[in-house]
């Protein structure tokens, strides 16, 4: 997994490490600038935080209730409309884990015989508008932005799925 | 100066969103107890994977506050930047890979100084929704016209999509 690149743990650290001590030079050499770093830095991270045991609590639920096996079943069995709506709304919900866990979960998807649009949707779905995202889009842009760009985001999702599918039926299988 | 968020938003929001999760959570705990501790523990597992690289973009956020100033951002992205400020806003976030937990501070600093709501959408849907930097992971697992055509077909209509989001927001008055 290494093109995972900084989304991997252990490269994590160590930018952060990396990260800590170009602060320390940059504050060093112009300390006045250090009130309004941690100003700025903690006004955001402190609305980070109000959230943060509602998104403890939904990563975890979504990942309990809905599992893997239950996507698999729900997939292919309808190849319209619906499915596609199926897809979007999977997509969404699964999506709590790392964003590099879609493509593998994907893979499997299209290997048991899931429609293509409908596997393109759930990877776009599931880095668009993750549920989880979606609440903290919630909580720092307000409702009137999240929701506006959440349904023109949707409809958009929908819409990759339907031309990719006659991209692909024009030019054969993958 | 960048966040003016009304203080009733700040703490009625959050405290909502809590209980109505909380509320969720207990459900599925009383009904499953197993189930439920479950959840915390991988939500907790979760948040710690990220950790480091939220502090990493809370203190970007920081540098870009004491380094940028909202003038400055008037000028390259506000309203008489015109097509170039959009342009490259785009094309910025549809190489990067951010997930859309920690592209949404990022977001709300532009949001909420001078900069165009749809240039705020570009940023918020192409970083999430795009990314050169996973491309060979995206084509290890699903072949080279998979990823280039959801990729080209992502850019383009997140484009489309936000300028009609600026539209709409603008319409409707949203502010937070």
């Amino acid at each position: 997994m290494n093109s995972a690149g900084i989304h991997h743990k252990g490269h994590q650290v160590f930018f952060l490490i990396m990260f800590i001590f170009v602060l320390a030079g940059i504050f060093y050499f112009s300390p006045d600038k250090f009130i309004p770093f941690m100003n700025a830095s903690w006004s955001s991270f402190s609305q980070f935080l109000l959230i943060l045991p509602a998104i403890i609590l939904l990563t975890g639920i979504f990942s309990v209730v809905v599992t893997s096996d239950m996507v698999r079943k729900n997939f292919g069995s309808e190849t319209g409309f619906l499915g596609s709506i199926k897809a979007l709304l999977f997509g969404s919900l699964m999506s709590t884990g790392p964003f590099y866990m879609s493509f593998p979960i994907a893979r499997s998807l299209l290997d048991k015989g899931a429609k293509l649009s409908s596997v393109m949707i759930f990877v776009s779905a599931w880095n668009g508008i993750a549920i989880v995202a979606e609440l903290v889009e919630f909580h720092y842009m307000g409702p009137v932005f999240m929701s506006i760009r959440l349904i023109l985001i949707s409809i958009c999702i929908l819409g990759i799925g339907f031309i990719a599918n006659g991209f692909f039926q024009h030019n054969g299988k993958k | 100066m960048y966040t003016n968020i009304d203080s009733m938003n700040t703490i009625l929001f959050p405290l909502i969103i809590n209980f109505i999760v909380f509320a969720v959570w207990f459900v599925i705990f009383l009904k499953d107890k197993k189930k439920g501790i479950q959840a915390i523990k991988i939500g907790i597992k979760n948040i710690l994977e990220m950790t480091p690289f939220l502090l990493i973009i809370v203190g970007l956020i920081g540098i870009f506050s004491i380094y940028v100033s909202p003038a400055m951002l008037e000028t390259y992205l506000g309203g008489n930047s015109g097509i170039g400020g959009f342009l490259f806003v785009s094309l910025l976030s549809s190489v990067m890979q951010i997930p859309g937990i920690m592209a949404v501070p990022i977001a709300s600093t532009l949001y909420h100084s001078d900069v165009p709501v749809s240039i705020t959408a570009v940023f918020l849907s192409a970083s999430t929704m795009s990314s050169v930097f996973t491309l060979p992971l995206e084509i290890k697992y699903l072949g080279k016209k998979f990823a280039y055509i959801r990729i080209g077909l992502t850019y383009v209509l997140c484009i489309v999509v936000s300028l009609l989001t600026g539209y709409f927001v603008h319409l409707i008055g949203g502010g937070v």
